[in-house]
């Protein structure tokens, strides 16, 4: 059951290289909707999700192909069925579709890798292959600083993965096993487990990206195609949200433990950091991906606190932004097509657009965490856990929505009201379609944020239990 | 369950005007809100009768939140039935007025729908069972008032002011947010009895944590009601349409006074002290500045400013009574102003500066009637429903014993009555000038006027004639010289203003010159921008030009470097920067240290 998640991205994938036509964008988009309800399906029925050994593939190591799930990456990965399906859905009259839904339904296949992996060499390989497809997809489809946006991508997350494997490699041939719920069951000298949780961090930090390790991401913003951007602010900083509590908390729980104060510090600090950073931007990409930042580094907060109350507000959180990014995203393209640029345009768009304007304050607020939407629920529990924790840091990250309430605002303001714009029409049926069934999602997990828990609760151990 | 209809049919209507609206006309967009909001205001009045016989009602709904306490509950007092009962009603009288005075407007979906929110998100404020019900229902409004603020998007002031009021909103909600998380961590529970009863047992003086938390719910407070120094967005939200005022003023506001209220027993004692002082100096110094001010709108924010700091007064100093008196008296007594005003203004061409438009005399009768009633209730006349109130608060303050506190109240009461008898004097009595009022059909917002200054006249009759059951206070046991004394304080400078403006007297214009350094709030708003605002831009640009810069010239650096280096260990391959073979190699040499040094 559990390999189906992967196989179905990949067999779009190679059907997409096949002389289909058009019929790539509606195979790709089918793809993630069967991915995200095959998951749902599977949770909901209490099927799969157990590990499936299939067989040694470096036996002399100890690695082993095993891929499962557990409620975490379940969650993860019908958020990145959704907007997989999303993005595809956005990518309408994109130039050589062959080729680019190929790619699409690659990455999509990796990240799913990503999730069901329960080996870490198998985990390595996914988390490093998906940077493929991505780089491709930003090289041959972004805009006009791809190429040197591509290059300071593939630097930062090489380096990361890098030092990854180098750690991988360490812990696992000296165990003579990758698999995830052996090595936890190993305790490792406490100077080891920090050495080791430094070197897998760096390659998450680099991803998220953690605070200072985001070099990449205002230019990878700005040149991917806003598909590339609902998946690359969606879905891959998740992997890394997920890594650190599915494998750093557990395998180096004295390690992380150790850190904690250096990398909350960094947490807090970096989504301080963005969000006073959105405030200076005027390009709607990277006001998006300063504010996004931010969100990020407090997501973080909730996963180096490493209490049940932080881990459980990260997950919901991750769901939260990776729903709001998409939304973002695919409002800022609207906006582009109707100004001709991603400024903020002469203003007075309200006027013309009230749809628009409407969906933007929605997302806006979500994106805030104002009760109500998907930001909320998250965004409390990981604030209290802080608080729990270290009143300091609770108090520093309370102020962080409070900025990106100013960025957020300043948007709004010079986007939509003044004198009535001249030109711009409303969105239309297709563009509303989809910004707004991903808001009614936001708005359903913002109401019932249970749901999410629940979902994390019904399959595989609990949130609390990651950390003994 | 009715208890639940109070809240949750203002919030329905809400949605399903948001999401179903665009069907209706404009009429009926504004009656079905009308009758939403008036429908909630009959469950509440329902219960009257049940609270009579047991304490509280409540009602669970559902489960929420992963946090102790945290679930979808209301509860209620007769106190507080009482101030949801305000709210309701108030916001239902405005939303009639609004059919007429918005019924050439656009948007008119989006415009009830919002309104609908707010006051849906103020009566959970009111009604909600735990803290973060309180939170939720706070940013709802919070939300709703950015919307309604800025409805007219072309006006250019209201857009900057809806995103003040955004942003000065997020901070509240930021703080509260912090200190009921903070209270949390310390009593385990958001559930606001179980918080009282905690609080209580350990006499609320243990620690740090309660006083920073009651720090913090006090700056959320003073955000939402918009008291010193985080006032600056009410004054400037008067750029928005009439009726926006008006909910700002009536009902918005009211936010943090309601907190405050509701938080009595948890907050540490000190803090509530303070909430008292700064009330008491906001009250006095918006006044000043009400007096100051010649735009019509900007007189009556400033002193709704002024009222609420009253309230903080007598929520600081425990006089429950007191506040909830002055805070239902004032919600009705400044719709009727506001709206009024409103009215004024449209009829004359949309000139609020006072100076420029002069009296329009009694050719608008209703308006002029209920305008008057608004003031001499606002100003604290009997048996308007002012003095009541204002009485109250005086008696807290004075049986307090704080001499200080008692002499900010007298002070600014004095000084609201003269700037509440300048501005009705200007815009009716003074000498005509060149603007006159024009005839426009205004039926419905004339009702909403009249129901509104019946109100102002008889709610402070019928509660001291124990017709409302909403308690009794310390008014009824001041000493009688007492009262003489703030009727003088509220007497004597009336009749001077009267005096002065109706017949336009030299005096007048010498207090209109000695005031104007009051009209820019005291110098607070350019405080403000200077020690706030300014700062933050300055630090946003240090860190855009000169952290970020670097963060990204060195990560471009390594880049450089590493494919410099490849390029030496590749020897000719130029073509490619293969990082990752430099990193291996570099991360090989760690794991061979690594290896060795752990075998030893």
């Amino acid at each position: 059951m559990v390999q189906v998640v992967v196989l179905i991205p990949l067999v779009v994938a190679v059907a997409c290289a096949l002389p289909i036509g058009s019929l790539a964008r509606v195979l790709a988009v089918l793809s993630g909707l069967l991915t995200a309800g095959c998951v749902a399906a599977a949770v909901w029925l209490g099927v799969g999700g157990g590990p499936v050994d299939l067989y040694y593939w470096a036996a002399p190591l100890g690695a082993q192909l095993a891929v499962g799930w557990d409620g975490w990456s379940a969650a993860m990965l019908l958020l990145s069925g959704v907007l997989f399906a999303a993005g595809a859905a956005a990518s309408g009259g994109i130039v050589r579709p062959r080729a680019y839904f190929a790619l699409w339904s690659l990455l999509q296949t990796a990240v799913a890798g990503v999730f069901v992996s329960r080996d870490l060499l198998l985990f390595f390989a996914a988390h490093d292959a998906l940077l493929v497809p991505l780089a491709l997809l930003l090289w041959g489809w972004g805009g006009a600083d791809r190429r040197a946006a591509t290059r300071r991508l593939a630097v930062m997350w090489l380096t990361g993965s890098a030092l990854l494997l180098t750690g991988i490699l360490a812990l696992g041939v000296g165990a003579h096993t990758f698999s995830f719920a052996t090595l936890a069951g190993y305790r490792l000298a406490e100077a080891s487990q920090v050495l080791l949780a430094l070197l897998f961090l760096s390659a998450f930090a680099m991803r998220l990206p953690l605070f200072p390790f985001h070099a990449w991401v205002a230019r990878t913003y700005v040149a991917a195609p806003a598909p590339v951007a609902i998946v690359l602010g969606g879905v891959l900083s998740k992997t890394a949200v997920y890594a650190i509590a599915r494998i750093c908390l557990p395998l180096f729980p004295r390690g992380m433990a150790d850190l904690e104060p250096y990398l909350l510090a960094l947490a807090t600090v970096g989504a301080l950091y963005g969000a006073i950073l959105a405030t200076r931007q005027r390009d709607t990409r990277r006001v998006i991906a300063y504010a996004s930042l931010a969100e990020i580094d407090l997501i973080a907060v909730g996963v180096f606190l490493a209490t049940p109350g932080g881990l459980e507000g990260a997950l919901i959180a991750s769901i939260s932004h990776g729903l709001v990014v998409a939304i973002l995203v695919l409002l800022g393209a609207a906006l582009a097509r109707r100004i001709g640029s991603f400024g903020f345009g002469p203003g007075g768009l309200g006027a013309r657009a009230p749809v628009l304007m409407a969906l933007f304050v929605l997302a806006i607020l979500g994106l805030i965490g104002v009760p109500g939407t998907s930001g909320a629920p998250g965004q409390l529990s990981i604030l209290a856990a802080a608080f729990a924790v270290s009143p300091g840091i609770g108090l520093i990250a309370s102020l962080v929505p409070v900025v990106i309430a100013v960025s957020g605002a300043g948007v709004l303001r010079a986007v939509f009201f003044g004198p009535p714009a001249v030109g711009g029409l409303d969105l239309g049926w297709r563009e509303r379609g989809l910004v707004v069934a991903l808001i009614a999602l936001a708005v359903v997990i913002g109401v019932v944020p249970r749901s999410v828990g629940d979902l994390a609760g019904r399959t595989g151990p609990a949130l609390s239990e990651l950390r003994q | 369950m009715t208890l639940a209809l109070v809240v949750a049919v203002p919030l329905a209507n809400a949605i399903a005007i948001a999401l179903l609206g665009g069907r209706l006309g404009r009429r009926t967009l504004g009656i079905v809100t009308t009758v939403a909001l008036v429908l909630s205001f009959g469950a509440g009045a329902s219960m009257i009768a049940t609270l009579r016989d047991r304490p509280t009602v409540d009602a669970f709904i559902a489960t929420w939140l992963p946090l102790p306490g945290a679930d979808l509950a209301l509860t209620v007092d007769s106190a507080m039935l009482a101030v949801a009962l305000a709210l309701s009603g108030v916001s239902a009288l405005i939303a009639l007025y609004s059919i007429g005075y918005l019924a050439r407007d656009r948007g008119l979906q989006r415009y009830f729908s919002a309104l609908s929110l707010l006051v849906a998100g103020m009566l959970l404020v009111t009604l909600g069972a735990n803290l973060l019900l309180v939170v939720a229902g706070w940013e709802l409004a919070g939300a709703a008032a950015y919307l309604l603020v800025g409805h007219h998007r072309e006006h250019t002031a209201a857009a900057a002011a809806a995103s003040q009021l955004f942003v000065i909103d997020r901070i509240g909600d930021a703080a509260l947010v912090a200190g009921t998380l903070l209270l949390v961590t310390e009593f385990h529970t958001v559930d606001l009895a179980q918080l009282s009863g905690v609080a209580l047992e350990h006499g609320s003086t243990i620690g740090g944590a309660p006083v920073i938390a009651s720090v913090l719910l006090l700056i959320g407070a003073l955000a939402k009601s918009a008291q010193a120094p985080l006032h600056g967005w009410l004054p400037d939200a008067t750029e928005a349409t009439t009726p926006v005022s008006a909910l700002l003023q009536t009902v918005a506001v009211t936010g943090g006074v309601v907190l405050l209220m509701r938080l009595r027993s948890v907050l540490v004692p000190d803090v509530l002290q303070a909430a008292a002082i700064i009330g008491g100096l906001t009250a006095f110094g918006a006044a000043l500045v009400a007096v100051g001010e010649r735009d019509v709108r900007r007189v009556l924010a400033w002193s709704t400013i002024s009222q609420v700091g009253l309230m903080f007064v007598a929520a600081g100093l425990g006089a429950l009574f007191a506040a909830r008196f002055q805070l239902i008296a004032h919600a009705v007594v400044k719709a009727v102003l506001v709206l009024g005003a409103g009215s004024v203004r449209r009829a004359t061409g949309d000139e609020s500066d006072l100076a420029r438009r002069g009296g329009i005399g009694w050719r608008m009768r209703w308006t002029a009637g209920a305008f008057g009633i608004g003031t001499l209730a606002l100003i604290g006349i009997p048996p308007a429903a002012g003095f009541f109130g204002i009485a109250a608060i005086v008696s807290a303050a004075f049986s307090d014993g704080d001499a200080l506190l008692t002499a900010l109240v007298l002070l600014a009461v004095a000084a609201s009555a003269f700037a509440g008898v300048r501005l009705f004097a200007l815009m009716f009595a003074a000498p005509p000038a060149a603007v006159r009022a024009t005839d426009a059909p205004r039926r419905l917002q004339d009702v909403s006027l009249v129901l509104l200054a019946f109100g102002a006249l008889a709610f402070g009759a019928a509660v001291s004639a124990g017709l409302l059951p909403i308690g009794s206070g310390p008014a009824d046991e001041a000493p009688v010289w007492l009262l003489g004394a703030t009727f003088a304080v509220v007497l004597a400078p009336s009749i001077a203003a009267w005096l002065g403006y109706r017949h336009g007297l030299p005096a007048a214009a010498r207090i209109e010159r000695a005031m104007r350094w009051a009209r820019g709030g005291l110098g607070l708003d350019a405080l403000y921008a200077r020690a706030v605002a300014d700062p933050f831009r300055a630090v946003a640009r240090e860190l855009d030009e000169g952290a970020e810069r670097a963060n990204d010239r060195a990560v471009g650096g390594l880049g450089t470097l590493a494919h410099r280096a490849s390029n030496v260990m590749g020897g000719v391959s130029r073509a490619s920067a293969r990082a990752e073979q430099a990193f291996l190699l570099a991360g090989a040499v760690v794991l061979l240290a690594f290896w060795t040094w752990s075998a030893r």
